[in-house]
């Protein structure tokens, strides 16, 4: 029988692997000559696979339950798989963009280790002052990624408005974690039961639990806490936008769907019809400001706040009239994991497209694409094709597992909302196509974008997987349906 | 098993990839590969024609589990109906692509990949008997289609393509919505059979459903008010895809119909039986009326298709025998005449590039070939005796005078129009004098114009003359359709 501190010591293995890494990458980056990264890249590759391989021997040697505060356990994992791949995928994208954008800190290997080290952390407990303290790891990394093009105004506005906002959220949450200590005497959710809330402090808990899901509001950029994200998406570096709205997300999600089993049943707040009108409102804003918008960059947040909506149906039925239903939590599992691997690779493609000198991604850069690079144009057309939701791509699947469960929980209004949103969302996503396709440039053509081996493996590992798992998804939605977490 | 009509679905598949291997420089290869497939397609199907033979339910089922966490199943099959429609698909596309070596220069390589793409796409609509199925090959046919109206269109094609394409995708959103109702409400099965043998659903929840699956269809046919997208599309997309959008497209429409809307929903079609039938004979005068006023060759064509698709809904809606079988045959008509129209169009417009009917006067003398060519294909859009536009048009007046007195007897007039608006056409465009210079110098048709012609004026004449082994394979499964829709 292992001991509750052994399995502590093991089970924080993946989490340490990455701060080990972390302070290594850094520390080597002093010793690197300037301008040649390949060492970092392969060094923090070889971080995030090893802790990629710790976790999967935690996993396969049964490492499961709940030492002291951490929850390992198949949510916890699956959601470190989804993580971690992205964080692998993130370092290539990260190697050849910022060698063509001539931006020279080693430190951006270090800092993407630390944020997932963090975010680790985040989706693996209940424990308010741990999680915190990851939040902070997190969110403290990607605010300087974001603002790491030092000379950049559009980089330094992104940084300092998610820094602001930020640590505004971090305070509220922090407030709302104090008052449900307050009310309920322990800083471990999964420990609080109804029987430790004193009648007459109920409401204290109740605005904790506010304070917390408005914290959570904002990191997934779900409406009215998205406002942020476009700028910041704008801002911040191509590979590190990509990052933040997948692995961000993820994250957040993930925590999200763990934080809500207590919060929604204990309090007679109506939570749940809260969930339903924020997905209802993130939807639709997200979907219709997007139309509007001649950036890529901006576009994709805007979408990526849609998806925020879509992903939400899926919480909304996993919480269903205010009750958990361990069988739903799959659709926004798998919904993640499908989500991540298309943007991912969209953005890889965005990142490719950038230009030296101009690093703003306008839909303008994509006119006529399809001849000079037929390949990255049709990558392209594939992720945006998946963003819609057609099939076959796992975008169709990810969609049709959200709105098949929200159909079993009696959730119509949020499918038929959710169903003609993607339908506008048609919209914009062929807007990039009909740029690269139909459209040619007014301007002498910039020359096909050069890309090298980093971005080509992310761009084909995305659309490989995009179909594959669009055509083939038996597989990880079982894997998806499978990964509930310990109550 | 026999995996004959797997093989009719996919081969198109496997021959557009494979073209994706050639490289872009061997046209004449390119040009060839896609025609050798398609061919080979018509010709296999032939052999299912051969074997088929009439009985109620369907053959050639094939079923294999796909997605076995929701019960998804790659199950297909045919009965006598789906079979003419394949065969019809496979008929008209190695003409279109015949047609196309001449007149598409650009892009070859995506053209014909999407053309074949398309192929398989439309021919799986036909064949498959899961809703989960139907709608991945039922979605899939707007992405080649697309790209063939946006890249190889004409002036307006970007707004053509998008109209299009989000269009069709609001009706098929709302569709999947009421597939998912119906997978639970079918014990979570995606198989047509149980579909027919179990669904039990309230008056209102049948209503509901019908009208997202009937609204998807209405908007393919196109039933009035659903047909704005249309002549937009007609007129904008290249002469090939004309063809297959007006041939094929459009019955997938009246096919969903048959399939899917009358048989799942038969109390909600008593319903709604009148509104569907003052559509459709509004959609009969409103096309024919509006054709009559257009300028522009191809634009009258697809108003005129606004008109006959009226009909095919009329004899669809009287479910008798006689009428039923009749919008059966009228689809492949359309399919036959219009077809054939739209590569006339194409042809005269490759010469000259113009499709005003004011630019032309006179071309009989120049062009006597294409006089005759025209001519015929006009007497069979007009329903003269003889051709197969009469059998059709005919049967379906026949059989719905006597359930719906008023509404076939304002449709009747609908044949006199088409008989004004053909008629005069032809009047202005081939008879009178030679007004224009241009024209003198207009060459008469090539051999290889008379090779895509033809088959298409043999098929007139012999399903005017001796429609005999056309009803022979539907009759069974038209009774089999009326059985289910009045139980």
């Amino acid at each position: 029988m292992m001991t509750s501190w052994s399995l502590f010591f093991f089970g924080s293995f993946p989490i340490l692997l990455l701060v080990g890494f972390a302070l290594l990458v850094m520390a080597a980056g002093l010793f690197t000559k300037k301008g040649s990264h390949l060492g970092l890249l392969l060094f923090s590759l070889l971080g995030i696979g090893l802790s990629f391989a710790v976790s999967l021997c935690l996993w396969k040697l049964k490492f499961v339950g709940s030492p002291n505060m951490l929850q390992l356990d198949p949510f916890a994992f699956y959601l470190y798989s989804i993580i971690l791949l992205i964080g692998f995928l993130t370092c290539l994208n990260h190697y050849e963009y910022f060698k063509k954008q001539k931006i020279d800190y080693p430190e951006i290997y270090s800092l993407t280790l630390f944020a997932l080290s963090g975010m680790l952390l985040m989706v693996s407990t209940t424990h308010l002052i741990l999680f915190f303290l990851a939040l902070e790891t997190m969110s403290l990394a990607i605010y300087v990624l974001v603002g790491i093009k030092r000379r950049d105004l559009r980089s330094n506005e992104g940084a300092m408005k998610y820094f602001i906002l930020g640590a505004l959220v971090a305070g509220v949450f922090l407030y709302g974690s104090a008052l449900i200590y307050g009310a309920t005497g322990t800083l471990d959710l999964s420990k609080i039961s109804l029987a430790l809330i004193p009648a007459e402090k109920i409401h204290l808990f109740e605005i904790g639990a506010l304070l917390i899901l408005v914290a959570f509001t904002f990191k997934i950029s779900a409406v009215p806490f998205h406002f942020w994200t476009p700028d910041v998406y704008e801002g911040a570096p191509v590979s590190v936008t990509g990052f933040m709205s997948t692995a961000v997300k993820a994250t957040a999600f993930g925590a999200f769907l763990r934080f809500l089993f207590p919060l929604i049943p204990f309090s007679s707040l109506p939570l749940f019809d809260l969930l339903q009108g924020l997905s209802i409102a993130t939807m639709i804003v997200g979907n219709l400001v997007a139309l509007y918008q001649t950036n890529i960059k901006r576009m994709l947040a805007y979408s990526s706040i849609a998806h925020a909506g879509y992903i939400l149906v899926g919480v909304s039925a996993t919480y269903a009239d205010g009750r958990f239903h361990p069988e739903s939590l799959g659709a926004p599992l798998f919904y993640l994991f499908a989500y991540a691997v298309i943007t991912v690779g969209a953005f890889a493609v965005a990142s490719a497209v950038a230009s030296e000198a101009d690093d703003n991604a306008e839909y303008s850069h994509y006119l006529g694409l399809a001849s000079r690079s037929p390949k990255m144009a049709a990558a392209m057309t594939i992720f945006m094709l998946a963003l819609t939701g057609i099939p076959p791509t796992v975008g169709f699947a990810g969609k049709f597992f959200i709105f098949r469960e929200a159909i079993q929980q009696g959730l119509y209004g949020l499918v038929i909302v959710g169903v003609l949103m993607s339908a506008v969302s048609a919209y914009y996503y062929l807007r990039v196509i009909v740029n690269m396709y139909f459209g040619k440039s007014a301007q002498p053509a910039p020359g096909s974008p050069v890309i090298k081996w980093a971005l080509a493996g992310v761009i084909l590992f995305c659309v490989v997987s995009t179909l594959y798992m669009g055509i083939a998804p038996s597989r990880y939605l079982q894997m998806s349906s499978l990964s509930g977490f310990s109550k | 098993m026999n995996h004959l009509l797997s093989i009719i679905i996919f081969l198109p598949l496997i021959g557009s990839l494979l073209l994706l291997l050639i490289p872009s420089k061997f046209i004449r290869g390119i040009r060839v590969t896609a025609f050798i497939f398609s061919l080979l397609n018509f010709v296999i199907s032939l052999k299912l024609y051969f074997l088929y033979s009439p009985s109620t339910g369907f053959a050639f089922v094939e079923s294999l589990p796909w997605i076995s966490a929701w019960n998804v199943n790659y199950k297909i099959g045919i009965d006598g109906i789906s079979l003419l429609l394949i065969l019809l698909t496979t008929f008209t596309t190695p003409l279109a692509i015949l047609f196309s070596f001449n007149s598409v220069t650009r892009r070859e390589k995506e053209y014909y990949f999407f053309l074949l793409f398309l192929e398989t796409a439309m021919v799986g609509t036909f064949a498959a008997l899961d809703l989960f199925l139907f709608y991945v090959f039922w979605e899939a046919m707007l992405i080649p289609m697309y790209f063939l109206i946006g890249i190889w269109g004409g002036q307006r094609k970007i707004y053509a393509a998008l109209k299009f394409f989000i269009y069709t995708m609001i009706g098929s959103v709302l569709m999947l919505a009421a597939i998912v109702i119906l997978y639970f409400q079918a014990g979570q099965s995606f198989d047509y059979s149980d579909w027919i043998q179990k669904l039990q659903l309230a008056p209102t929840l049948q209503l509901i459903l019908f009208s997202a699956f009937a609204l998807s269809f209405a908007i393919k046919v196109p039933l009035f008010p659903f047909h704005t997208w249309l002549p937009d599309a007609h007129v904008e997309a290249p002469t090939a895809g004309s063809v297959i959008l007006a041939g094929i497209l459009l019955k997938m429409g009246t096919y969903g119909f048959m399939r899917f809307a009358m048989p799942l929903f038969p109390q909600a079609l008593i319903q709604a039986q009148p509104v569907i039938v003052t559509l459709s004979v509004i959609g009969i005068v409103y096309g024919a009326l509006v054709s009559m006023v257009q300028p522009d060759l191809k634009k009258l064509v697809a108003y005129s298709s606004v008109s006959h698709l009226g009909f095919v809904m009329l004899g669809l809606m009287a479910l008798t025998p006689q009428a039923v079988e009749g919008a059966v045959y009228q689809m492949l008509n359309h399919g036959i005449s219009t077809g054939a129209l739209f590569l006339l169009v194409g042809m005269i417009y490759d010469r000259r590039h113009t499709r005003l009917i004011a630019d032309f006067g006179g071309l009989a003398k120049v062009m006597p070939l294409y006089t005759i060519f025209f001519l015929i294909v006009t007497l069979s859009s007009i329903g003269l005796p003889g051709t197969n536009g009469f059998v059709g048009e005919f049967l379906i007046l026949l059989g719905s005078f006597r359930m719906m007195p008023i509404a076939s007897g304002i449709a009747a007039s609908g044949v006199i129009l088409a008989a004004v608006y053909m008629l005069w056409m032809f009047q202005r465009v081939f008879w009178g004098p030679l007004t224009h210079e241009e024209n003198r110098s207009l060459k008469d048709l090539g051999l290889k114009e008379v090779c895509v012609l033809a088959p298409f004026i043999l098929m007139i004449f012999w399903m005017g003359l001796y429609p005999k082994p056309f009803f022979n394979k539907m009759g069974v499964s038209v009774s089999a359709f009326i059985e289910q829709v009045k139980r």
